[in-house]
């Protein structure tokens, strides 16, 4: 409670009124009237404005008359988010003509993927049987590799008998065989592949069309492996009936499907599921290793192995 | 608060025709708005003075106050009585210029004259005094003060012209006249 010198409330509150009195009423300026009334015959008319007006003003007043009433805020903000969507879901209004293409991304080189129907299959059996798994298993045996390492033996390849008889996909399905490769590994067999008889049994119409494929000349033409097929023994199992008997087996039909060379040049592109591809790659060589380290073919329409095979000794 | 403190409105006149005329703006007499200006210029010039403390300022915020309430007329509410109205414009009209005032503008008080040298010296001295007190206040603690006692407004009529309830004007005015005694009479605030 506030302490007053005085001894009555009443009393210096009418004390106070006093004081306030004593300031009087002030004149109004003498030109205001007609400053005022100038004004508003330069003015809008009131009629002119609307009932909807009383409201914007009253919001002006009870904000201090700041000037921006709460809905013209209002109306900003929504006709902000307006654009501000507007601007998220349709991009920026459209440009003009002459803008296309200022901005943009880089159009890099993409090299086509390879297609089936890059992948040329001749119909030669001989290729279908060089790109078997019949031949990658035997190109992989131990004793296949001591045989065709024999000078004689690879000089017996270089018959055109026996060149005809290895252009057969069927006689290499046979010379996958345990028995044949155990046979191919003795002195005898190698002996005998230099016979006459072998070599006319070796020649064949089919093995002789075999041997018009260039890819299999190539691998002929090897002097080492010429010179293995030279064996007498490598001649006789191959007029042996076992050799007949298994040159017409089902597995060697199998072996001469599409199918199969399809596989195998899936994998010469370079198709990494294969399990060949894990073991024998080459230093240097991403695309094909073992096909590229022991074969020495390359396939036609095939441009990934083509620098392998060529440099890879036979 | 005593009950007696209700000061007799000699500065404005009745407002039983403040609508008739207000209509006949409407409709187009100009002139009938120059019967309003006359009628309310006195009291209104004088709250802007006590408000603003300066002459100047004060014919500037009263002409402002009657140009904007002639312009926004169409928009008056008959509901309301129309000094209450063009208070509350006049009001919001002085805040503002309080509000742009620069911190180091000084005020002179503006006092009234009369009588002898001496008396006036005396009148002018202690008018000076009132002034300056005044204008110590919080513009809102203004506000109350003025319009209670320069203009004889009720309760309900600030209430309206400030646009806070009558309870705030009431509590408004109790601590604004606390303050002035503080000021000119040496009231000690507990």
């Amino acid at each position: 409670m506030t302490e007053r010198p005085g001894d009555d409330v009443q009393t210096q509150h009418e004390e106070l009124d006093r004081l306030l009195d004593a300031l009087g009423p002030a004149e109004a300026p003498a030109d205001l009237l007609a400053n005022v009334m100038l004004q508003v015959k330069a003015t809008t008319p009131a009629a002119a404005t609307s009932r909807t007006a009383m409201h914007e003003h009253r919001d002006n007043l009870t904000d201090g008359g700041t000037g921006m009433g709460k809905k013209v805020m209002w109306g900003l903000a929504a006709a902000a988010a307006l654009a501000l969507i507007v601007m998220k879901f349709t991009g920026f209004p459209p440009m003009g003509d002459g803008t296309e293409g200022t901005v943009g991304a880089a159009k890099r080189y993409q090299a086509p993927q390879m297609t089936p129907s890059d992948v040329a299959v001749a119909p030669d059996e001989a290729q279908a049987f060089l790109q078997s798994d019949t031949f990658d298993r035997l190109i992989k045996d131990e004793d296949t590799r001591q045989m065709l390492a024999n000078p004689s033996f690879r000089s017996a390849l270089a018959s055109a008998e026996f060149r005809s008889a290895l252009a057969s996909p069927e006689m290499a399905k046979a010379l996958s065989s345990p028995e044949l490769r155990q046979a191919l590994s003795s002195p005898e067999l190698r002996q005998a592949l230099s016979s006459p008889e072998l070599r006319q049994a070796l020649s064949s119409a089919e093995l002789r069309q075999a041997l018009a494929s260039p890819e299999l000349r190539q691998v002929l033409a090897n002097q080492g492996f010429a010179r293995a097929l030279a064996n007498p023994g490598l001649a006789q199992a191959m007029a042996s009936p076992r050799m007949a008997a298994a040159l017409a087996s089902p597995a060697l039909q199998a072996s001469r499907r599409p199918s199969a060379a399809r596989r195998w040049c899936r994998r010469w592109a370079c198709r990494r599921d294969s399990r060949s591809l894990t073991a024998e790659r080459r230093p240097g060589c991403a695309n094909a290793p073992h096909h590229c380290r022991l074969s020495g073919w390359q396939r036609p329409g095939c441009p990934l192995a083509s620098r392998d095979v060529r440099a890879t000794p036979f | 608060m005593p009950t007696n403190l209700l000061p007799t409105p000699v500065y404005f006149s009745k407002d039983e025709d403040d609508a008739t005329l207000i209509r006949r703006v409407l409709d187009g007499e100009t002139s009938a708005f120059e019967v309003l200006v006359e009628r309310y210029q006195r009291v209104l010039y004088t709250v802007a003075l006590r408000m603003l403390g300066n002459r100047d300022d004060a014919k500037d915020a009263t002409q402002t106050a009657f140009v904007r309430a002639y312009e926004r007329l169409a928009s008056f509410d008959e509901q309301y009585r129309f000094f209450s109205w063009i208070y509350r414009i006049l009001v919001n009209e002085c805040l503002n210029v309080i509000r742009g005032r620069r911190p180091e503008d000084e005020l002179t008080p503006v006092l009234a004259t009369s009588g002898g040298p001496f008396e006036s010296a005396v009148s002018r001295e202690r008018q000076a005094q009132v002034q300056a007190a005044l204008l110590q206040l919080t513009p809102e603690y203004r506000a109350v003060v003025v319009l209670r006692h320069f203009a004889g407004l009720s309760y309900d009529e600030m209430a309206d012209a400030l646009g806070v309830p009558a309870k705030t004007v009431k509590s408004r005015l109790y601590s604004a006249r606390q303050r002035l005694g503080e000021l000119l009479l040496g009231w000690k605030a507990s």
